[in-house]
């Protein structure tokens, strides 16, 4: 079983300063590399509309926690592509895969809010399911053609390059047929290229039927946004069954797939929930908002007039928080139901104290990660 | 005074890995920050075919190289603001100021080759002059009003913040008196910069158009590439502005810093066998980015006439004009003369070329650092 952490740099009380929240994700970072912790993934969120996220530039922060340390992977989970220009986002992964030299993994996603996005691109909008999927698709496509391809071209919907018709002329450069034709320019290079080859591990954040089925058609990664272990399960299966089919050989359960939980160790289920029941409530209540209470339940259940987003709703269903022992059987459940076999532990909660957090991440890998230590060759599903 | 040291990230024919060159730049800042550097000014490039220039985002290896150092500062020499999304140029500058706690100086420049701008936005080609200017203005403007208003809203020729018809978001309760009908009129810049109110602002200035606007806004002023004759009317231009605007009497030089090609060795001899072809070849492709009859003048004068064929750049005129090199003793005479010619009392070494041996770099590193700043210190 593989684990990592996940933060969108909420994780603390909301007076505290941007520079005391990075260097408290500084420490966490460095303490998870300890522990044993495969790779950081960190969110992209703009504008703090509701105080929480205030990291514009997951890319940016990966950069200066790779250097705080030596071997955990900087992830970002996930860079929202309709919100980037497609070449700049190529280039500023690729240099982060080089300064790291190929510690990075690669998150997309398409935005959940409308605040956000707009401010961006207009097809950005999340409001706009089809232009934004097609945005989305676009992005990846141009990205890796800038990655693999010592030259690109691309012409799209949304994007073509080189500009039509840019003239350049420059006597010094050589006359070159893979970028010039004459003073026209056909081609693009875009460099660095990435360490890793042909470029790092593509990961999607998915959170309903229908983006599963992009990651598994585009052949990135899922990771899966908290769904309970029954809808985990069909989404697995959905999943395998589409890149089966797509790539023409098996896809096992789990494969290339993980799952994000909100995750709190505490001694005791009472300490857990005196510590981040509120944080907890607040961040649920505040996605359902935007994006319904259906995809935090189980295939068959239909929320009622009386259903509420409360304690007992979502800790068998959507977290993984209390003593060690019950949080162990629930990642063996997810292990035995799903196939689950790397896991991303939201490891921060609003207003929770550097200490507590601090001391969640070492109960976790001290109690937890020792209990799914897999004997050495028994790893499916490396995603690389 | 003061010294920088500004690389362009060179891999001339990309005859490096590109880890291997962020290694030894690496080396290089340490260097500089053992010898008591003030910054190292990093630059924003895109899509060079030939390896001149490999840094699409400075901003990224800022954060790494301020996490390996303790005091040196970073600044952009300069970040190309034409092609950013003036919101996530706000956005990233402020991020890396609270990172590296206020260690960040930002150069704003226009953009050089049509090539690069224009797939990042049409209207940053800087053959259109004004479409260009107007646009770099308006960029600059949006930045420092992100930065400097708890919320801001911003509308001009290119952008407008936020867009029409942005669902208020109910969760947000400190936003609400920027909401009207349900829409959001005004947006939240998180995080703002560490420095209050902002990181210190520098705008390129290879003309005297710029070095007027410059001094009108208050910010700092940044040449590269010109001649010391032709800096000194920029100079004048600049401090009688800023004295105007500012209140207060501004010294010839005040307010600016020279980026000169630097290259010190034992002898002039070794300086020249070391540095001659790659910095001419660098002047050159520089010389026809935008364009060449602008350059000409900045290394010759107002007056100068771009020659049919090969322009003279050679050895003996950068040597003259526009380039630090040789022995130490040497190059203390000719910083002496900038700083009395110009009242310069920052100065930036261009060290990399493009070809420049990483050794060969060291030591200029360590001759410039060891027998020439002590001289001004």
């Amino acid at each position: 079983m593989r684990f990592a952490i996940f933060t969108t740099l909420s994780g603390t009380e909301s007076e505290t300063s941007p520079v005391q929240l990075l260097d408290n994700l500084r420490e966490q970072v460095i303490l998870a590399e300890e522990m044993g912790f495969e790779a950081v993934w960190l969110g992209e969120h703009h504008f703090r509309p509701y105080g929480l996220g205030d990291m514009p530039n997951p890319i940016v922060v990966g950069a200066d926690l790779a250097a705080r340390t030596n071997r955990i992977r900087v992830g970002q989970m996930s860079n929202i592509a309709p919100w980037w220009h497609p070449i700049r986002l190529a280039e500023d992964l690729a240099i982060l895969d080089n300064l790291t030299k190929g510690r990075v993994d690669v998150g997309f996603g398409r935005g959940i809010y409308p605040y956000e996005g707009p401010q961006f691109h207009q097809n950005a909008d999340p409001r706009n399911d089809q232009e934004n999927r097609e945005l989305f698709a676009e992005t990846i496509e141009i990205i890796k053609k800038v990655w693999t391809e010592d030259y690109f071209s691309h012409q799209g919907p949304n994007y073509t390059f080189p500009v039509p018709e840019t003239v350049f002329s420059n006597p010094r450069y050589a006359s070159n047929p893979q970028w010039r034709d004459g003073d026209r320019i056909t081609k693009l290079r875009v460099t660095p290229k990435p360490y890793q080859k042909p470029h790092p591990p593509l990961w999607m954040s998915v959170s309903t039927d229908r983006s599963v089925s992009t990651a598994a058609e585009l052949g990135l990664m899922a990771c899966h946004w908290q769904p309970p272990p029954l809808r985990l399960r069909e989404r697995f299966q959905q999943y395998a069954e589409i890149r089966s089919r797509v790539e023409g050989r098996p896809f096992i359960m789990g494969e290339e797939q993980a799952v994000l939980r909100s995750t709190y160790l505490a001694p005791t289920m009472e300490d857990a929930r005196r510590d981040v029941e509120s944080s907890a409530l607040s961040g649920f209540a505040y996605q359902q908002s935007v994006r319904g209470m259906q995809i935090f339940m189980n295939p068959g259940e239909e929320p009622g007039p009386d259903t509420r987003i409360d304690w007992d709703f979502l800790e068998r269903r959507n977290l993984l928080m209390g003593p060690p022992d019950h949080v162990a059987e629930r990642i063996h459940e997810l292990q035995e139901l799903c196939g689950l076999n790397y896991l991303l532990m939201g490891h921060t909660h609003h207003g929770l104290s550097q200490k507590s957090i601090l001391r969640n991440l070492e109960l976790f890998g001290t109690k937890i990660m020792p209990l799914f230590k897999e004997p050495a060759g028994s790893a499916v599903g490396t995603g690389s | 005074m003061k010294f920088g040291f500004h690389t362009q990230i060179n891999n001339w024919q990309h005859q490096t890995s590109h880890a291997q060159l962020l290694d030894e730049i690496r080396e290089q800042v340490q260097l500089c920050e053992e010898l008591g550097f003030d910054a190292v000014w990093l630059p924003e490039h895109h899509l060079n075919p030939e390896g001149l220039g490999n840094s699409p985002n400075p901003i990224l290896f800022a954060a790494d190289l301020a996490s390996r150092t303790t005091r040196i500062k970073i600044g952009f020499a300069c970040l190309t603001t034409t092609m950013w999304h003036p919101l996530r140029l706000a956005e990233d500058i402020a991020l890396l100021d609270q990172l590296t706690r206020g260690r960040v100086e930002v150069g704003f420049g226009r953009g050089g080759r049509p090539s690069d701008t224009m797939p990042f936005n049409v209207k940053a080609d800087p053959r259109n002059e004004d479409t260009n200017r107007e646009l770099f203005m308006e960029t600059i403007d949006a930045v420092v009003g992100a930065w400097t208003n708890d919320y801001f809203a911003h509308q001009g020729p290119n952008y407008t913040f936020p867009p029409k018809g942005l669902p208020h978001h109910p969760f947000n309760t400190d936003e609400e008196p920027h909401v009207v009908d349900d829409e959001v009129t005004k947006l939240k810049l998180v995080p703002k910069p560490y420095q209050d109110p902002h990181p210190p602002i520098w705008m390129m200035v290879g003309s005297e158009q710029t070095a007027r606007r410059a001094a009108e806004r208050g910010y700092s002023a940044m040449a590269a590439g010109t001649a010391t004759d032709v800096l000194r009317g920029f100079v004048d231009i600049y401090a009688g502005i800023r004295s105007e605007v500012g209140g207060r009497e501004y010294v010839r030089g005040e307010g600016w810093a020279v980026s000169r090609p630097v290259h010190v060795a034992p002898t002039m001899e070794e300086a020249r066998k070391n540095f001659e072809i790659p910095v001419i070849r660098q002047r050159e492709f520089q010389l026809y980015n935008r364009d060449p009859g602008a350059y000409y003048k900045r290394l010759y004068g107002e007056n100068a006439e771009l020659p049919q064929g090969r322009p003279p750049l050679n050895w003996e005129t950068l040597l003259e004009r526009a380039m630090l090199a040789g022995p130490p003793e040497h190059v203390v005479e000719q910083v002496q003369e900038l700083r009395e010619v110009c009242g310069i009392e920052n100065v930036i070494t261009f060290m990399d070329a493009g070809g420049v041996p990483h050794d060969k770099i060291m030591r200029s590193i360590e001759l410039f650092g060891a027998k020439v700043m002590p001289e001004f210190l």
